[in-house]
């Protein structure tokens, strides 16, 4: 799905990367228990301190990639009074490909870190 | 979280999902939208945000909704199978909800019985040490109260696709059901009647008609004239907004269901008065006076649509 640049509040270049990401910062989220939407979208909110956001719209595309995928499970929580909250669930293969993501994002990270030349010039001259 | 919030989120997302096909899966997709809105709204009406501004921005900040709807359409779409549908208008009542519901009618129904077996076992002449008649009328009491309270409480259930009903509303309706059984109850005790006769067809007769003329006026004036969405034209009406005006309805029966419910009511209750006083003076004192009654029931009743439809109306709050 292609994703509009105007849905992030701040820096463009920083949200662009970030929400370049979205498959597995849900991951990442879901790494540390089931959560529903809400959830995952304050978890996300309350890391970025509100600088960079990422839409709710935007994740329920990605939920319903990764459900697609295989990558996420979901399932019904009980009723509340505000209604039944849909949860998500990461499946082996979910993990699976966040690991392989997130050595994905470290190598990347280093490419980038060389090729902009953004080291520490203290830590050169060492 | 408040009502106010609640109407609101249901209006914001019927809206949304209006166009969209009403399939199992954009049901839920609807439903999961709905539970992460009302954590939102009770988050911002946490941090002291007003209940229709906290869901109005909850829903703005969803982001391009509509968007994400758009291409999720062919997905979701798929078939529309009797079991999706069944899946989808399924009510889950709360347990509680449950247990008040078998409780009620049982207790009001022992209450029934017992009042019958009373009245059938009481002997003809009065003994000292015989129950006081009072206790029929609390049993009759106690059965008009729990089938009352059954009915104001089965109809302010929500459901998941629903607006609930307003809680004046049910409970009027549960007292209507509850005044117009106590009536038949009363009546139910003429044939062994603990006191006089005459009372009891009186109380009996009272409460029939106060129950049916209740009930009947809330039946009428069910028009979702209350919803966000009239309030919100009521008020382009009365800020004088040009673009709302052609849809101003016309005369004040059309506004305001209540008031014609009120006129059918009033009207009705008119001529029976009118016809029996008619016909009381047919018997009693000649038949040329019987129009009499008639002719005044007709002026009374062009007063009654002058002072109802005609006059001009207050402002309300």
């Amino acid at each position: 799905m292609v994703l509009d640049v105007s849905e992030i509040t701040s820096d463009p270049f920083a949200s662009d990367l970030l929400r370049g990401h979205t498959d597995t910062i849900v991951l990442a989220t879901l790494r540390r228990g089931d959560r529903y939407g809400f959830e995952i979208y304050k978890t996300i909110r309350d890391a970025a301190g509100g600088d960079h956001e990422i839409k709710e719209a935007t994740l329920y595309a990605t939920y319903r990639r990764l459900e697609k995928d295989g990558l996420v499970e979901a399932y019904w929580g009980d009723e509340s009074q505000g209604g039944r909250r849909k949860y998500y669930r990461i499946t082996d293969a979910g993990r699976a490909v966040f690991r392989r993501n997130v050595s994905a994002w470290r190598a990347t990270r280093d490419i980038i870190d060389q090729l902009l030349d953004t080291r520490d010039p203290s830590t050169e001259q060492a | 979280m408040t009502m106010t919030a609640n109407l609101t989120i249901h209006r914001l997302l019927d809206e949304a999902f209006a166009g969209a096909p009403s399939t199992q899966a954009m049901q839920d997709l609807k439903e999961e939208l709905r539970a992460n809105l009302v954590a939102r709204v009770e988050e911002l009406e946490h941090d002291g945000v007003g209940p229709a501004e906290a869901a109005r921005r909850a829903f703005t900040e969803v982001g391009d909704f509509q968007a994400f709807l758009d291409d999720a359409v062919g997905d979701l779409a798929g078939d529309d199978s009797p079991a999706d549908q069944w899946a989808r208008h399924r009510v889950r009542p709360r347990p509680a909800f449950v247990i008040r519901a078998t409780v009620f009618p049982i207790v009001g129904a022992l209450a029934l019985a017992a009042s019958i077996a009373l009245a059938v076992l009481a002997p003809q002449t009065p003994t000292p040490g015989a129950l006081s008649p009072l206790v029929h009328v609390l049993l009759m009491g106690v059965f008009a109260f729990c089938l009352g309270f059954v009915t104001a409480d089965s109809l302010q259930q929500e459901t998941s696709s629903n607006y609930p009903m307003s809680r004046g509303r049910a409970i009027g309706m549960g007292t209507g059901l509850g005044v117009l059984l106590a009536g038949v109850g009363a009546v139910a005790l003429c044939w062994a009647p603990p006191f006089a006769l005459w009372l009891w067809l009186v109380l009996g007769g009272i409460g029939i008609v106060v129950g049916i003329a209740i009930l009947a006026g809330l039946g009428a004036g069910m028009t979702n004239r209350h919803k966000p969405w009239m309030r919100e034209l009521e008020q382009a009406w009365s800020r004088g907004d040009e673009s709302a005006m052609p849809r101003r309805p016309g005369d004040r029966f059309e506004r305001d269901p209540n008031a014609a419910a009120r006129f059918g009511i009033y009207t009705a209750v008119l001529w029976i008065l009118a016809i029996t006083v008619g016909v009381l003076l047919g018997v009693f004192v000649g038949w040329w006076w019987a129009a009499l009654p008639v002719v005044g029931a007709i002026a009374l009743m062009l007063i009654l649509v002058t002072q109802m439809l005609f006059k001009p109306e207050r402002r309300e709050g």
